[in-house]
């Protein structure tokens, strides 16, 4: 039930005319999220609602008797194996393969050898649920008594499969009230579920076939055409995964819950540091939250700076797979950091370039283009199967090979994303394109009304393309 | 003013979409209009038969309710004969050779259809003796290759591009036999459709069939799975396939099918490929008739195998058939269909 299909549009119409209509009590709101969250998850393949509700009960009370307790060196212990025990089944159906596999005697351990799944969305809600119980323990959110809410909050439907990723802190205390829309928001949400369909279904999904063709056949094209595939790939998949996260927040919107924003017009970004507090920021927030700063952040010299900002980007390697290649992919984008770090170059910019400005400066445009190119350079090891294929691309792309004519039909692929680039670098200032300030209602209809018949136009008339961050 | 500027710019990129998507309109005549009243009628009953009767029996299925000496059985083989005496007829009238080819997947990546091609192919190499027709059965050489190295295993049973150089170095004596092979026949360039086979022309895609196996279309302007264009008055020898999948070729590029392989291998010729994804005999029947014989073919290839039989079966033509026209069952098939298919 992915949420451009028909099925998803017939029950969450259904779900929200009762989730509404009880708006006046709470728990009930609550309950009704739960047995929708559930039957929302149920419906999907690789499911495993069982191992789900048993991590809510596991962090439940792990957090109730956190909270208890009293004495420190008791709580931290407690944390820590709270922390093991909630991370136990993600560690296992996601890493045995890559710790086990290659030790003799051990491969037979692995998950899929013992054929257990892996639950769709598990890095999702085990973050969610480490996140809360961290939370707990550092005071930062009070803890949560009423387990219908809680396991509400975990199993949340608008963000359980791929996030946004949630701050205990801000959005659990949204569950602890009543909630219904105002008609200003409920208008925002149709607009970045407009923007947000558009996104996955007229640029996302008529991308995907020659990103693909290209990392298939990387044996025999040519340097340019692998580095075309490689920006399609980088761009086809900020379509997809923007797409599903505009759409998560639009509907969260709905049910009253403000999510966090997961994308924040990242390929304008001028370094890597703002590049990363731009994409999927979630993911960093937590990361940020729960391991930078525990660690010292910024605050350390400059040596365990650098080790700390490697590490972390490892480790976000990880999260997205057990391979060698996320964890280069970690590295590469951890590097990035290095000369900026040495020579204290490391803007923390506020603003995105050339506020009110038509188009940037020259020192801006190289910025971008700089950033862009080198965070489109480590998707080579996020989307390629193995080191070898990796390799195999960047051996091509950095050769002579590069300077042939590329395949015409990826060259032409990269047109489908020049409309989306070019609507939000206008509206680069606002979170999505379709925020818009107008108070004329009738300009606002036309515009909507405008992307709604140009996605209908421009969608590939095929099966259904799942989002692509599904399968972290 | 921003604001007016972005309606602009969409409004814009959409009215292009839209226009390059239209067609320009023209006068109906009353037989275009009987036309399309009969292809409603027909689509309407196809509809309603897929609905009343939606299950197409597997490859073997048919042999696991009566043998293969079965009524059902003996139907459709007199439907393929009856199909195959008429393709001959029509092809040798134009005076172009005709050669059959057997070719299928290897046993190891189709095991569900081995009784079609053990009751299939004796009786399709019965009725070309029986016919003068040259066949040549590819099988018994693709059976013992190792399945990984010559098809798409484990994701899918087509040819992968060793496969395609394999059956094309066992296609070349065929060439080189009928290379005075010449066709009678010539048509004005009035009287030839705009397409010789069933794509659309000048199609430049990327597929993958739902099964992550990306690959590369490309069409000529005649609507034929090929590079360039066909020229005429030919200067070459035309040499023509017609198949199902087999021949398509579906999840490798252009330049790694079978076809094109020979082409390189045969310069001289206009090596022409027609194939048809889901197609049987019929269907290259009515290829021939309507387009492909435009082409003037002087030597016509024909792939065929034991699953082009079983697929007369009146269900899987009303869901495949490039006719387009209702398959009614017969009192055979509908007893089959009733008393083992439903159940």
């Amino acid at each position: 039930m992915l949420f451009n299909t028909q099925n998803f549009a017939i029950f969450f119409s259904i779900f929200l005319v009762g989730y509404w209509l009880c708006y006046k009590w709470k728990n009930v709101q609550n309950l009704v999220l739960l047995l929708g969250s559930g039957y929302f998850y149920y419906c999907f393949r690789n499911s495993l609602p069982v191992y789900l509700y048993t991590l809510i009960i596991t962090g439940y009370f792990s957090a109730i008797l956190i909270d208890r307790i009293e004495e420190k060196k008791k709580k931290k212990l407690l944390l820590v194996c709270s922390l093991i025990l909630i991370g136990a089944g993600l560690t296992y159906t996601k890493y045995s393969g890559f710790l086990f596999g290659s030790i003799p005697g051990l491969s037979g351990w692995q998950a899929s050898a013992m054929h257990v799944i892996v639950p769709i969305g598990i890095s999702y809600f085990t973050f969610s649920s480490i996140g809360y119980i961290s939370d707990v323990y550092r005071g930062k959110t009070a803890v949560e008594r009423n387990f219908i809410t809680y396991a509400a909050y975990i199993s949340y439907f608008p963000h359980i499969l791929s996030g946004p990723i949630p701050s205990s802190a801000t959005i659990l205390p949204q569950f602890s009230r009543s909630r219904i829309p105002t008609y200003a928001e409920i208008e925002r949400s149709a607009g970045e579920i407009i923007w947000g369909t558009f996104k996955k279904m007229a640029v996302a999904d008529n991308m995907v076939m020659a990103v693909n063709y290209c990392f298939e056949h990387y044996s025999y094209l040519n340097g340019f055409t692998l580095l075309l595939g490689v920006v399609s790939f980088n761009l086809y998949l900020y379509a997809d995964f923007s797409g599903y996260s505009d759409i998560a927040m639009a509907i969260s919107r709905l049910l009253g819950i403000e999510l966090t924003r997961n994308f924040q017009m990242p390929f304008f970004s001028r370094n890597p540091a703002e590049y990363w507090r731009r994409w999927h920021t979630s993911l960093n927030k937590w990361m940020t939250n729960y391991i930078y700063l525990p660690m010292g952040g910024n605050q350390n010299n400059k040596f365990q700076y650098i080790f700390l900002i490697l590490f972390i980007f490892s480790f976000s390697g990880l999260w997205h797979g057990a391979s060698y290649n996320f964890i280069c992919w970690g590295l590469m984008n951890g590097v990035y950091f290095i000369p900026y770090i040495l020579t204290n170059s490391l803007v923390r910019y506020k603003t995105l370039p050339s506020p009110g400005r038509i188009l940037p400066t020259l020192k801006e445009t190289w910025q971008i283009a700089l950033t862009f190119t080198l965070t489109t350079l480590t998707r080579i090891f996020f989307r390629s199967p193995d080191f070898q294929v990796a390799g195999a691309l960047f051996r091509k792309i950095f050769s002579a090979d590069l300077f042939h004519a590329p395949l015409p039909i990826v060259a032409r692929n990269l047109w489908w994303c020049v409309p989306m680039m070019a609507l939000e670098w206008v509206q680069r200032e606002k979170n999505y394109f379709l925020e818009l300030k107008t108070n004329k209602v009738y300009l606002r209809l036309i515009l909507y009304a405008i992307v709604i018949f140009a996605t209908w136009q421009l969608f590939p008339r095929r099966d259904l393309i799942e989002y692509y961050y599904f399968k972290f | 003013m921003k604001k007016i500027f972005i309606l602009l710019w969409l409004g814009a990129a959409v009215l292009l979409q839209s226009c390059s998507g239209g067609k320009p309109k023209s006068a109906v005549s009353k037989q275009d209009l009987a036309a399309i009243k009969k292809y409603d009628e027909d689509q309407a009953a196809i509809e309603k038969l897929i609905h009343d009767y939606p299950l197409v029996p597997e490859d073997d299925k048919i042999f696991e309710y009566q043998d293969q000496n079965s009524p059902l059985y003996t139907e459709l083989k007199a439907r393929y004969k009856n199909d195959l005496v008429q393709l001959k007829q029509e092809i040798e009238a134009s005076g172009a050779k005709m050669v059959m080819i057997i070719l299928r997947q290897p046993e190891s990546v189709k095991e569900h259809a081995v009784l079609n091609s053990k009751y299939g192919i004796p009786y399709i190499e019965e009725c070309c003796t029986q016919l003068g027709l040259e066949c040549m059965d590819l099988s018994p050489i693709l059976n013992v290759q190792d399945a990984a190295k010559i098809t798409l295993a484990p994701k899918d049973g087509h040819w992968n591009q060793k496969g395609s150089e394999l059956i094309a170095g066992l296609i070349a004596p065929v060439l080189k036999k009928y290379s005075d092979a010449k066709c009678k026949v010539t048509y004005k360039d009035s009287e030839r459709p705009e397409t010789f086979g069933d794509l659309a022309p000048h199609e430049d895609r990327i597929l993958d069939g739902g099964k992550d196996l990306p690959y590369h279309l490309v069409t000529n302007a005649q609507g034929l799975r090929m590079d360039h264009d066909i020229k005429f008055p030919k200067t070459k020898q035309h040499v023509l396939f017609m198949g199902g999948s087999q021949i398509y070729s579906p999840f490798l590029d252009n330049e790694f099918i079978a076809t094109t392989v020979l082409q390189k291998q045969f310069p001289d010729r206009e090596i022409m490929n027609s194939g048809i994804i889901a197609a049987t005999l019929e269907d290259y029947l009515t290829l021939w008739k309507e387009r492909a014989k435009f082409c003037e073919p002087d030597l016509v290839i024909v792939q065929t195998n034991g699953g082009d039989i079983t697929d007369y079966f009146f269900t899987a033509r009303n869901h495949v058939a490039r006719t387009h026209r209702p398959y009614q069952p017969s009192p055979v098939e509908e007893n089959f269909y009733n008393t083992y298919l439903k159940r």
